[in-house]
């Protein structure tokens, strides 16, 4: 379990070679940017005062923000338009970008391309809207008309006009029918609304249109093209025929766009890489013959760095995490292996570690596993689980694919432990039998009181991990006498103590249980004068005494109950062991009073169904809920910042 | 007990919400303002306006303040009702726009104002000219004017009902989100609105724009209580006399009499004294919100008139008349005179 180190590197490099310096940080390796005019600002731009060195220190005067390039906006929408309009997906080439780089070559490729899908997408164009143009002829014709509209369009006297009218404005027109201008007739009828076609002599065309306009009328406008076009083969031939053609000048766009398949991509990678420098310049800062840039990197990267930079004639100087701890917190990059990997996602969904921190990732991911088998313990639905997640896996979601495989892989370890194959207990047993079969059932109150055993000992273990953490990060009064510390950690094995007492297991003489209860307890309340004597300091209390003794009394009583209620909390996970073979009981009572094979079998898929998904998502969060509640308030803050490496980010 | 649930928890939250409601005191002091520096003065000491930036001093600001809040006091609400009745709430947050749409109508004109909104920017749309009551809406407003098949040579009669049409269509079918028991409610006061508004078009028809029965007809606003489609067909056919005669002899006589203006605050006002009866006969229910929502519109009304006489130096103007508070206390002190005789 690791936290990547990590080191700030302030570089200087000459104007004429910083786009390709960016680039190669951006491409190869793993960069988070950082304000630079912040840190010339606060002087952690450090430069021995050589010769060589005059003229940078002198710049360092002026520098000022970097210029950002001209807008690329316009080039990623054609991109994008273009990959609409030909259904082809523009794919980003990283051995281009590390070999053939041309910061020129989209406004050198893109002209050319537009030329040449200009007339095919005008067609497609042209072509989608005479469609379009044809649909209320089709709707017409679908209604049953059958005369060529054309004529009515062309009347010398007569005006014609069709429209969509919602059904109260056709009640109020029913009502005064014989007194509007226009004749109507309906054509269409829909659930809320009528297609009329109204007519009216033209006189009295300004009156009509009035009464027609406030009926809200939705006019559909005929294409004068098509007037003439009669409904019944004619339009279809015609809608055939402009569906064909469509059709070959979308199979010729996509023809063209394959063609040119490369150069697309060509573009669209330069596209992305200008992109992620266009997002790095703000961080940089320019003077007149020099650009300053700060970063993030891993340790592992300085050499790569520094060879770079050495390429392009730059200087650079690194200061350590701690040193850059002044100036701003490094981030947090976690580095765990494979098989714990996929939870770094759940531990991110809390917070991300701080970098002084502990990774807390691996004893996440063990524990979880671990409790989750525990709680869901079935050879055949771990199998679900597992097949499932690696399928999500190789998808779309590796995170969350990873975590469910992992989680199947714990509950198949359990399930074979406690002789269930899919809610049926007894049939592992039966082919392989050993001696090391449990079944929680038959062992109600052992498998209650060992979940709370098992709980008590994580809970230990986070004790300890937030011990180590409060003294990585300077904390040692927390780490000695809090809550959450050494103190904290006495008080609670005290407390276990005095309930061993009071359940008739006494593990020392009676009063001294007690007696080192309350002794830890005064230790807590009293932590913040006892260290200040303890260090010397001449500060007793933070703020006033009266605040922190009000606080902390307060404070000690939820302690008590925090400790109480952290240790009972784990006998959830005895009791969701039990709920999970409950739960397939019942369904298998079910399938044995319908008394037929096949009621049988599709009661026994219903419940594996139900209890896979439903019970299996309850355990999750409940197991989530005991990871983040009682373990990690113990030892993890996760107010870190995550390390966001720059890089090309598609769409 | 389902309605009980339903509604508890929003009415406690709007008992709360009261201390938005100016007292009568207040509302004097405001009126009596000598000028917009001493209103807004008074206005900042009111909690109404305790979130009001320190340097907002244009009217502008002050509405733009009030009506963001109205709208975070919906919100507030709204929350605790289930999903379906969004739509409802939606609707009852577009009256401003259309308000605001026939007003902007009325000083410019129709096809003035969709050039207005449809060719400038959302930018120009907030500048001191170009300014909409609400700005970041623009997209609604173009909707409802498209909703609404509004049309450049439509004039400013049609333009509004066309308007309030397509608002009560929409009000209408989200009516359809909200339970038995808060439907019937609703519908309520929206068919007295329905069949006041219809009343008011039809006088108005016939009196400034002589217009013909059939478009008269089709301007008017489906879902009255009292009035229904024959009756407005009647109407529409009736002459001017015996369109008030007929209104006379209806229970809405007492809102026509007077000006026009006074007429639209009487109409409000017969709205809120309507819906203050209907949640003093059930408190737990929609009736309340909508009372509320009312009130804190009309109180909105109120205060902008208030606010705008004030700016521009009104001193002829008789506010009393145009402030529906002040048409209420009027309204009650006659009727306690006549319940007294």
């Amino acid at each position: 379990m690791a936290i990547e180190r990590m080191a700030m590197m302030n570089i200087i490099v000459p104007k004429a070679s910083i786009f390709d310096l960016l680039s190669e940080l951006i491409l190869q390796r793993r960069v988070e940017w950082v304000d630079a005019r912040k840190m010339i600002d606060e002087t952690s731009f450090l430069l021995s005062a050589k010769v060589e060195n005059a003229e940078k220190i002198r710049e360092f005067n002026d520098v000022k923000a970097f210029r950002v390039q001209e807008n690329i906006d316009a080039d990623k929408e054609r991109i994008a338009e273009l990959e609409e309009k030909t259904g082809i997906k523009a794919e980003l080439n990283l051995d281009e970008l590390n070999h053939f780089r041309d910061y020129f070559l989209p406004s050198k490729v893109m002209p050319q391309l537009l030329e040449e899908s200009e007339a095919l997408f005008r067609r497609i164009d042209e072509l989608e809207k005479d469609l379009e143009s044809l649909k209320p002829y089709q709707e017409l014709a679908a209604s049953g008309l059958d005369f060529p509209v054309g004529r009515l369009a062309r009347m010398k006297n007569m005006e014609m006009t069709l429209g969509w009218v919602d059904h109260s404005a056709l009640e109020r027109l029913a009502q005064n029918a014989g007194e509007v201008p226009p004749f109507y007739v309906k054509l269409i009828q829909e659930k809320d609304r009528s297609l009329l076609l109204f007519v009216y002599p033209r006189e009295i065309e300004l009156e009509s249109e009035r009464v027609i306009r406030s009926l809200r009328t939705e006019l559909v406008k005929l294409d004068e093209r098509y007037l003439d076009c009669d409904f019944g083969p004619e339009l279809e031939a015609l809608v055939r025929n402009k569906n064909e053609e469509l059709k070959k000048a979308r199979e010729a766009s996509i023809a063209w766009a394959n063609s040119r398949k490369s150069e697309i991509d060509r573009v669209y990678s330069h596209l992305l890489l200008e992109d992620a420098l266009r997002k790095a310049l703000p961080y940089l800062g320019e003077s007149e013959h020099y650009a300053y840039l700060s970063l993030w990197t891993p340790r592992s990267e300085i050499a790569a760095i520094t060879t770079a930079v050495e390429k392009y004639h730059g200087l650079l100087n690194i200061l350590g995490s701690k040193e850059a701890r002044v100036y701003e917190l490094a981030p947090t990059s976690l580095k765990n292996n494979a098989f714990i990997r996929p939870f770094e996602s759940l531990v991110r969904m809390y917070g991300t570690p701080a970098y002084h921190e502990s990774d807390p990732t691996t004893f996440f991911g063990l524990a979880y596993m671990l409790l989750f088998g525990i709680m869901f313990g079935d050879l055949g639905q771990g199998l679900v689980f597992l097949i499932a997640g690696l399928l999500l896996q190789k998808k779309r979601h590796p995170g969350m694919g990873g975590v469910l495989s992992r989680i199947g892989l714990a509950s198949m370890v359990t399930g074979f432990i406690y002789d269930s194959f899919f809610g049926y207990e007894g049939l592992i047993s039966s082919l392989i039998p050993l001696p090391i079969f449990y079944r929680p059932f038959e062992n109600t109150t052992t498998t209650l009181l060992a979940a709370v055993a098992f709980g008590l000992v994580l809970l230990s273990l986070a004790y300890l991990m937030g011990i180590v953490n409060k003294v990585k990060i300077g904390d040692l009064r927390e780490a000695l006498l809090g809550r959450e510390g050494l103190a904290g950690f006495c008080f609670f094995l005290s407390f276990l103590l005095v309930v061993a007492g009071l359940v008739g297991q006494p593990l020392l003489p009676s009063p001294l249980p007690l007696i080192l209860l309350a002794f830890f307890a005064l230790l807590i309340f009293f932590r913040e004068p006892l260290f200040a004597l303890l260090t010397h300091s001449s500060r007793l209390y933070d703020d006033s005494a009266a605040d922190y003794y009000v606080e902390n009394s307060f404070s000690l009583i939820e302690m008590l109950l925090n400790v109480l209620s952290n240790s009972l909390s784990f006998i959830r996970v005895g009791a969701f062991a039990l709920n999970h073979v409950g739960l397939f009981l019942a369904f298998h009572t079910l399938a044995s009073m319908l008394n037929s094979g096949v009621g049988n079998i599709l009661m026994g898929v219903l419940g594996n169904l139900l209890i896979l998904g439903l019970e299996g998502l309850i355990v999750f969060i409940q197991d989530l809920r005991l990871m983040y509640y009682e373990l990690f308030s113990k030892y993890f803050v996760g107010d870190g910042r995550e390390f966001k490496p720059a890089g090309l980010k598609e769409v | 007990m389902d309605k009980m649930a339903l509604h508890a928890a929003p009415v406690t939250k709007i008992r709360v919400m009261q201390r938005d409601f100016l007292s009568e005191d207040e509302f004097e002091r405001l009126i009596q303002a000598a000028d917009f520096a001493e209103f807004l003065q008074l206005a900042r000491s009111l909690t109404l306006f305790e979130d009001l930036p320190a340097e907002a001093s244009e009217p502008r600001e002050l509405q733009h303040y009030l009506l963001a809040r109205y709208a975070r006091q919906i919100q507030k609400v709204e929350r605790f009702y289930p999903l379906s009745y969004k739509k409802f709430f939606d609707c009852i947050r577009d009256r401003f726009l259309v308000e605001d749409l026939k007003r902007r109508a009325r000083l410019n004109g129709v096809l003035a104002l969709l050039h207005e909104i449809e060719d400038q920017s959302e930018a120009a749309l907030c500048t001191q000219e170009g300014q909409l009551l609400l700005p970041g809406r623009r997209e609604d407003y173009l909707r409802l004017l498209r909703e609404s098949m509004v049309h450049p040579e439509d004039n400013e009669f049609e333009f509004e009902m066309k308007l309030d049409q397509n608002y009560y269509q929409q009000l209408e079918k989200s009516l359809d989100g909200l339970s038995g028991g808060d439907r019937k409610t609703v519908l309520e006061p929206i068919g007295l609105d329905v069949d006041m508004k219809n009343l008011r078009f039809i006088r108005r028809a016939k009196r400034y724009y002589e217009l013909s029965p059939s478009l008269i007809l089709n301007a008017t606003l489906p879902g009255g209580k009292m009035i229904h489609l024959d009756e407005l067909n009647a109407l529409a056919h009736m002459s001017e006399e015996e369109v008030e005669a007929f209104i006379a002899a209806s229970p809405y006589a007492e809102v026509f009499v007077g000006e026009l203006n006074s007429q639209v605050l009487r109409i409000e006002s017969f709205l809120l004294q309507h819906l203050h009866r209907l949640k003093a006969r059930d408190e737990h229910s929609l009736a309340t919100f909508v009372e509320f929502l009312h009130s804190w519109e009309f109180q909105y009304r109120d205060i902008f008139t208030i606010m705008e006489a004030k700016d521009n130096s009104s001193e002829s103007l008789d506010l009393d008349a145009l402030v529906l508070r002040t048409v209420l206390r009027h309204e009650q002190k006659e009727r306690s005179v006549a319940d007294g005789h």
